[in-house]
């Protein structure tokens, strides 16, 4: 039993949903949309594993893209994500260097901006790496604010701490061991 | 340091578009001039959109078991998922009331458990694997058991300890975690480390004077050296 829902009701749960619709947009795509980007990769050298890395990058992607209104449903999210999916698995692929032939569906392919797209990827790779090298207890405050959007009294709460300040002190630590570490990697300038 | 928290903050209140129509018009004309302050507000939206990735290809990965694996597997994580939430639960509750000093704060302000960093080489013992992996999911006490699995002339010895010691911190065991470092002493490369995790403890059992001499060995550029600084201003008054 699974239930339809069009493009456009999914976009405007990501950009401004309740917690609870923005997390049934996002199991919800990814439920419809998994199996044809693991056939995709399969049937292209990729294994089990390769299908998941790169399903979860492209959603990655398309989120961004709908947060940042890039993406406005002048395709459907089903061909945008196909898309996004292929080009990563491209690049992948060439990483790899298998020299082979994937056929290209050219209707469908969009081109990305090949440098700058090289260049925010490197990025989000070291940023991720940063990311994973802060204490737990960083990691999960800072997601918690900014991906999960939860309040500060929440945090609060969860840290087990004595006031609102002292939870936002924290989190700006955390904020600061993380610039001082992107500052170490050259990640501040651009 | 130029990027003080305040700055941070400001530079928050900016992307999150909290200004005021005064401060914000400030803000911006400040940045046409300074630099360095300019470098900062992208390095810190670029921050904030790694974690948002970060945290939903978190979240994608929970979806993907619960979608697409056997369902043995799914409801293991989902005990273990619950048993961690109670967990928290039980100790913010203890926390949340038994907040006296202001030690217990400061503890809780600066403690972290250290990331787990292991890489899982091929030659790795099978109990420090499980128990690593218990680590990352918080799950310290069954940590600690399969650490206890593992041999003096083991080589990771030396790691579980500092993992072990961490672990009891997390547990609110302060008086096992600083028995454990003391007894230890020489953590090879989790040294710098473990000194900071030792004065983790001490402040936790209250004893100022030992945070301090903890805190005071370690040198500019170590680890949390900018926080032990920090933390050894506060304990000063």
């Amino acid at each position: 039993m699974t239930a339809v829902y069009s493009d456009q009701e999914l976009t405007s749960w990501i950009l401004s949903g309740t917690q609870e619709a923005h997390d049934r947009a996002l199991k919800h795509l990814y439920k419809t949309y998994y199996p044809s980007i693991q056939t995709l990769i399969l049937k292209n050298k990729g294994d089990d594993t390769d299908a998941e890395d790169v399903f979860q990058e492209a959603l990655v992607v398309l989120y961004h893209h709908i947060k940042e209104k890039r993406f406005r449903g002048d395709a459907a999210i089903k061909t945008y994500l196909y898309a996004i999916a292929r080009n990563i698995w491209l690049k992948e692929l060439r990483k790899r260097s298998h020299q082979l032939s994937i056929e290209i569906d050219t209707e469908t392919y969009t081109e990305l901006e090949d440098g700058v797209e090289m260049e925010n990827e490197k990025k989000s790779h070291l940023l991720k790496t940063l990311i994973n090298k802060l204490g737990q207890g960083c990691q999960e405050i800072l997601i918690d604010y900014y991906y999960a959007k939860c309040s500060m009294k929440e945090i609060m709460v969860k840290l087990g701490l004595g006031s609102e300040q002292a939870a936002k002190n924290k989190k700006y630590r955390c904020m600061q061991q993380l610039i001082v570490l992107c500052q170490q990697n050259g990640l501040s300038k651009n | 340091m130029k990027d003080s928290l305040n700055d941070i903050a400001r530079i928050e209140r900016y992307l999150e578009g909290k200004l005021d129509s005064g401060e914000h018009q400030a803000f911006e004309k400040e940045l046409e001039t300074n630099t360095e302050l300019a470098e900062l507000v992208v390095l810190q939206k670029d921050i904030v959109d790694g974690v948002v990735s970060e945290g939903l290809k978190r979240q994608l990965k929970q979806y993907h078991t619960e979608l697409f694996e056997r369902p043995n597997k799914k409801s293991r994580w989902y005990y273990i998922g619950a048993a961690a939430s109670l967990a928290l639960l039980v100790t913010s509750i203890y926390l949340f009331f038994d907040r006296s000093t202001s030690n217990e704060e400061l503890f809780v302000a600066y403690f972290d458990p250290y990331p787990n960093l292991v890489t899982t080489r091929g030659n790795i013992t099978n109990n420090f694997k499980k128990g690593m992996e218990n680590y990352s999911n918080r799950n310290y006490n069954e940590a600690i058991l399969d650490f206890e699995e593992i041999d003096k002339n083991e080589p990771e010895y030396t790691e579980m300890i500092f993992y072990k010691g961490v672990s009891h911190l997390a547990l609110n065991q302060p008086t096992k975690a600083v028995e454990l470092f003391e007894q230890f002493r020489d953590f090879g490369e989790y040294n710098e480390q473990a000194i900071w995790y030792l004065g983790m403890g001490y402040l936790k059992l209250g004893n100022i004077e030992n945070v301090q001499k903890q805190l005071l060995q370690l040198k500019f550029g170590d680890f949390k050296y900018r926080e032990a600084q920090e933390l050894l201003e506060q304990l000063g008054d």
